[in-house]
């Protein structure tokens, strides 16, 4: 079945990552953590698609939905065997990055995203932990969550002003 | 009737016009300016309005974008104003310490700087190494260190570089000569024959340590073909640019050379991240630190590095050495090299001071036939360039363009035919010749006169 085209406008996920981090931090200062950390996934997830979409490759499909062309056949490791090259959410989604960015040979490309991809920050991270009751969410956890967005979203913004070298 | 296509301009055009509407820019609004460059060389005005922030649509930030596009067509960045109040993370940008400045802030008018992302060669402008992270031993290490380098190649640095190694081990130090001229290694070769070059290279150790592998290897050798004379404890040790791979084993030295002069990200998370030239710097380290412990600390340590504009080069120039030596041709295009050279590192006023005070350029090849008028006139172009260039107007060297030991005073090597096509292994004696003694003579005394005091014997 072919998904129907979406008639809505097509997602800006560089301001949607900004968006929800500026909330994030707005609810840690009120101390919703569960909804801080749940926004900090977000953040992080929209920053990860805008890296993909401007700089490895992926594309929008025709209901919104991004995807990666090249990247239809799963990885033999990968737990979803089936996965069709499009990203969803988080902890998958960095695994679907960090594969993306180590196919590339452009070198420059490679660099600046290498820094941030030594290992998964939300592999701890579930979409639907918003609707957990909030006793094994501690402060370190939406710490971690908060930087890892926050570099994201920096990375993706300094690459669209000097291109892709290194945060160095 | 057909639109005319827009008018453009080419890359240093762009540029010249990017850094003019900076300038009105940072009058105009009276805010720090930041002028980006991009890989591909795309220019972006960065407005510092996060004290007091700008409309976005403001007329006079709607006219100073459709000017600066205009004007730097079709190099322009994909946003060609972006405002500081608008940036997610603005500090990347306006404290970054990679910017350069092109003016000052003065009264009303916001200052100026540009911050360039390339490829390759941000080492010929960035701040030294040791001067991030000053110690003691840093600092003794950078000034034991002499960079042997030439603009243009063919000049006879190499066969200087086993000269000095050879001279200064006769007066009793010890020598360590690095191969860092990656692309063409050859010193090696006039220190030792083929069987005794160490299993192992600079460009092995900069692809091993990449990846946290860089403890045991073979790095460093003492050179036989040029025997110490006399009573002297002098030696000479070397360290190749690729090794020589024991019986039966495969050396790619392409696929390790390709793979090389990237800046790395921090090998473990947390740790800073390793630009070439920190990754260098450790690598010679690694060189000396093994002469330590195979004999003793070197109290000199030659870097032969290659010619032209490179990175590695730029590298041993500014961060590395205590003493670089320029080697020289009177000739157009070497000076031209020279003056595009220091016009860059005139760029980084911060640390231009430090290194004026570490280069002394060299006479390479001089025919003087006893004309020592040829020498007076290779002096005046020198001081010329030097003057133009890299002496602060203030500076005792600017009203002493004859003072000996200025910075553009040449050291003379002179020229001798026999000296061409010379085989050392096939006549190890042929630093002992007269003839190539009277050559290097006053280069050779010269440059030992500038080194630092061997050091103490231990106790």
């Amino acid at each position: 079945m072919t998904a129907a085209p979406s008639t809505s406008p097509p997602p800006d996920f560089a301001r949607a990552s900004v968006h929800h981090y500026r909330s994030a931090v707005l609810a840690t200062g009120a101390r919703w953590q569960i909804s801080a950390d749940h926004l900090a996934g977000l953040a992080a997830e929209c920053a990860i698609k805008a890296i993909l979409i401007s700089f490895l490759g992926s594309e929008l499909k025709p209901n919104g939905m991004p995807h990666h062309p090249e990247m239809k056949f799963a990885h033999p490791q990968r737990r979803q065997r089936n996965w069709d090259g499009q990203h969803g959410h988080l902890p998958a989604l960095w695994e679907q990055l960090t594969a993306v960015a180590h196919r590339r040979n452009d070198t420059a490309a490679g660099l600046l995203f290498s820094q941030l991809l030594w290992e998964n920050p939300f592999a701890d991270w579930d979409v639907g932990d918003r609707y957990c009751d909030g006793t094994t969410l501690t402060k370190e956890h939406v710490d971690r969550h908060l930087k890892a967005a926050h570099d994201l979203i920096a990375a993706h913004e300094q690459a669209r002003i000097l291109g892709t070298g290194t945060l160095v | 009737m057909t639109t005319p296509p827009p008018p453009s301009a080419r890359f240093d055009a762009a540029w010249k016009q990017a850094l003019a509407h900076a300038g009105q820019a940072a009058q105009r609004f009276g805010m720090d300016v930041v002028v980006t460059r991009d890989l591909l060389g795309r220019a972006s005005l960065l407005v510092d309005d996060r004290a007091a922030p700008l409309p976005a649509d403001a007329p006079d930030v709607l006219s100073a974008s459709a000017a600066f596009a205009a004007a730097t067509h079709p190099f322009t960045g994909l946003e060609p104003v972006v405002l500081g109040s608008l940036l997610f993370a603005p500090d990347l940008f306006f404290a970054s310490s990679d910017r350069t400045e092109i003016s000052a802030s003065h009264g009303s008018v916001g200052s100026v700087h540009a911050l360039e992302r390339t490829v390759i060669g941000t080492d010929w402008t960035s701040a030294p190494v040791s001067a991030q992270a000053p110690n003691d031993e840093d600092w003794d290490r950078r000034d034991r260190r002499v960079a042997m380098y030439g603009f243009k190649g063919g000049v006879g640095r190499s066969t200087a570089t086993a000269m000095l190694a050879r001279y200064l081990a006769d007066r009793g130090r010890c020598v360590l000569v690095v191969d860092l001229d990656l692309e063409s290694p050859g010193v090696s070769n006039l220190l030792e024959s083929p069987s005794g070059i160490p299993r192992h290279g600079i460009v092995d150790h900069l692809v091993e340590a990449a990846v946290g592998h860089g403890d045991g290897l073979e790095l460093v050798a003492r050179g036989t073909a040029l025997p110490v004379r006399g009573e002297s404890n002098g030696e000479v040790w070397f360290a190749p640019a690729g090794g020589t791979p024991r019986a039966g084993e495969r050396s790619d030295y392409l696929a390790k050379l390709n793979r090389i002069y990237s800046d790395l990200a921090p090998l473990t998370p947390g740790d800073s991240p390793r630009p070439f030239a920190t990754r260098l710097e450790q690598a010679i380290s690694a060189c000396e630190n093994q002469v330590a412990e195979l004999s003793r600390r070197p109290d000199v340590v030659l870097l032969d590095c290659r010619a032209g504009m490179h990175d590695i080069a730029a590298v041993t120039l500014t961060h590395l050495s205590g003493l670089a030596l320029l080697f020289t041709v009177d000739n157009p295009s070497t000076w031209e090299g020279y003056r595009m050279l220091f016009e860059q590192w005139r760029q980084r006023q911060d640390h231009v001071s430090d290194l004026v005070e570490r280069l002394r350029v060299v006479a390479a090849m001089f025919n003087s036939a006893g004309d020592i008028n040829r020498l007076l006139a290779l002096q005046e172009r020198a001081y010329n360039l030097f003057a133009d260039t890299l002496y602060e107007p203030d500076s005792t060297y600017i009203s002493a363009p004859d003072a000996e030991d200025a910075p553009h005073s040449p050291i003379p090597i002179l020229f001798g035919n026999d000296l061409i096509g010379l085989d050392p292994l096939r006549s190890s004696a042929w630093p002992e010749l007269p003839m190539v003694e009277a050559v290097y003579q006053t280069f050779t005394t010269t440059v030992e006169r500038l080194l630092p005091s061997p050091h103490p014997e231990p106790s």
